[in-house]
């Protein structure tokens, strides 16, 4: 599991002080957990993410994976523990056919051939790339290219797969379909996921959501929990998916819509259920 | 509407690597006239050829002449000034943020002008319009070390680069991807309201069409290096079949009354706001 106890960290600005990104940050996530991280740029999810991934280390505090202490000596243990997927796939495809760049993180761990060659068939398969395994990395599409960069970290077998706004620059069916791929693999290979972003309906997919403010985590909950929280959210400059508030909207008029409401399909669903007479009579509903 | 278009594209082709085995055909015959002071998106799918219709719009590629005008002129003909060119058409490129060339805010935002020769004196002038124009006061980030920004921070730090350059045209590429909510509307309503007081030419390029929904009032579709919608908002927005099979993100009102739609078939097509949506389901369910 990922244990961060009191754990601060500071840049430091042109003028010397040092501007706080974390500031006793108490968090813990179970191996296998789903969580989605929100926050508006500059709440500390980047910073989270380096600490994690053992890029920076605490100021204060402490933060563990699976026990062990993040701290320049336990890098490459760390970095074995956890992979990241970054925004931009660009930044981090470093081979030019696909089948290499999958194998390039197991060829560094050193494995025996056997084996990376069945890592990075099942990663391929697992993204549904095996009949491109062979494409020059220049023909994919991003989207192509960013299942390219989730095999990749995949083929490392990570205990927690962090997606750094892996879908920021994908149009949103197809960030759905890869968040839908990611949520698989999840089942099937028991990894935690950890899954930064700013859309709200992509969070709204996750079991658990944690919501970043000024270095802190400030909320944390089941979707349906965090998302009822409309002014706080919105406080903090962040959204809710648009179907939970106009549920609330609409309940505060009076309509008793039943259920958690997150997606445009809950909200179909909780105004089809409506009974005649749950609402006045002049209706012209369905 | 008439008068000479500020930028137009004449059956606009574009072949990468012609002659080559690897030739990829982007732009099959885009004709496009865009009027001073218009608000345009650029709307498709990935490899709709959108990103080529940007970088004609720079003359960042091997133009053909005939093809792009600039003011009624051709960018390709033999003695066209590029450099002025630039002078007039500012592009804000994908995560703009990763080509800041300095580590101080100030000396970012003034590298253009510095470079196209302006004064020192002007510069400032420029920098501190610029750094305030993005909401970042001159006074309080000219100083700042550039990493140590957040990553809307440092967007509007490479916006403000390319607005101080003045330019009458502004073109941007995907400008809000990455950006958190609030710093979305921030910086939708800035360029908004930079392009009223500054009466700029809006172009902005996407694969959605949530931020061209509050910013443009004409959209065109691209699909496969070809215009397969050219029209007002509210006439494409209507056509959201046609939409979502080209995988283009719908603003969020009309992905949600496309689903509402099988309970309340006559919910209109074209409701942008929550607002709208709100009060055409509350008309339907009939409550005060």
């Amino acid at each position: 599991m990922i244990e961060l106890d009191g754990v601060s960290f500071a840049y430091r600005t042109g003028e010397g002080d040092a501007v706080p990104a974390l500031r006793d940050l108490d968090l813990s996530i179970e191996s296998g957990e789903r969580v989605a991280i929100i926050g508006h740029n500059g709440s500390g999810k980047s910073t989270l993410v380096k600490l994690l991934t053992a890029i920076q280390y605490p100021t204060e505090g402490e933060a563990r994976i699976d026990g062990v202490p993040v701290r320049e000596e336990n890098q490459w243990t760390i970095r074995e523990k956890v992979a990241v997927v970054f925004q931009d796939p660009d930044d981090q495809i470093v081979m030019t056919r696909v089948a290499d760049d999958v194998a390039f993180g197991p060829e560094n761990l050193g494995l025996p051939r056997d084996e990376i060659a069945e890592r990075v068939a099942l990663a391929l398969e697992a993204l549904g790339l095996e009949s491109i395994s062979e494409t020059p990395i220049e023909d994919l599409s991003p989207g192509q290219k960013q299942r390219v960069a989730i095999a990749g970290a995949l083929a490392m077998r990570p205990r927690f797969l962090i997606l750094d706004e892996p879908t920021s620059l994908l149009p949103a069916p197809l960030a759905t379909r890869l968040i839908q791929t990611v949520k698989d693999l999840n089942r099937r290979e028991g990894m935690g996921v950890l899954h930064v972003t700013h859309s709200m309906p992509e969070a709204a997919l996750f079991d658990r959501v944690i919501v970043m403010d000024e270095g802190r985590a400030v909320m944390t909950g089941t979707p349906a929990g965090v998302f009822r929280r409309v002014d706080e959210l919105r406080d903090i400059g962040l959204d809710v998916p648009l179907a939970a508030s106009l549920a609330q909207r609409l309940r505060s008029r009076g309509i008793p819509l039943k259920g958690d409401i997150l997606t445009d399909a809950d909200l179909r669903e909780a105004l089809s259920a409506l009974a005649p007479g749950d609402y006045p009579a002049e209706a012209s509903g369905p | 509407m008439s008068g000479t278009p500020i930028l137009e594209l004449r059956d606009f082709r574009y072949t990468y690597l012609e002659g080559t085995p690897k030739a990829n055909e982007a732009v099959r015959g885009v004709s496009l006239e865009i009027q001073p002071g218009e608000r345009v998106a650029i709307v498709g799918p990935t490899r709709s050829g959108k990103s080529t219709v940007v970088d004609s719009f720079a003359h960042l590629l091997r133009l053909k002449p005939g093809q792009v005008f600039f003011e009624g002129e051709d960018v390709a003909a033999p003695g066209y000034d590029r450099g002025a060119l630039r002078r007039k058409v500012g592009i804000v490129f994908q995560q703009p943020e990763t080509q800041i060339v300095e580590d101080v805010v100030g000396a970012d935002v003034a590298f253009g002008p510095t470079s196209a020769g302006s004064p020192a004196e002007e510069t400032r002038g420029r920098v501190e319009e610029s750094l305030d124009g993005v909401g970042l006061p001159y006074r309080d980030f000219r100083l700042r070390y550039v990493y140590a920004l957040s990553g809307g921070q440092r967007r509007r730090v490479a916006i403000a680069g390319v607005l101080a350059m003045r330019t009458p045209v502004l073109v941007l590429d995907e400008p809000t991807a990455g950006l958190d909510p609030r710093g979305r509307r921030e910086l939708l309503d800035l360029l908004g309201r930079l392009a009223d007081d500054r009466k700029l030419t809006l172009v902005v390029c996407s694969a959605s069409l949530q931020d061209a929904s509050l910013l443009c009032d004409r959209v065109v579709v691209l699909d496969e290096g070809r215009v397969v919608m050219d029209g007002p908002l509210r006439e494409v927005l209507r056509r959201d079949e046609d939409l979502v099979r080209l995988d283009i993100t719908l603003p969020e009102p009309i992905a949600a009354a496309r689903e509402l739609r099988h309970l309340f078939p006559d919910l209109p097509e074209d409701l942008t706001t929550e607002d709208d949506l709100e009060r055409e389901l509350v008309q339907r369910l009939g409550t005060p």
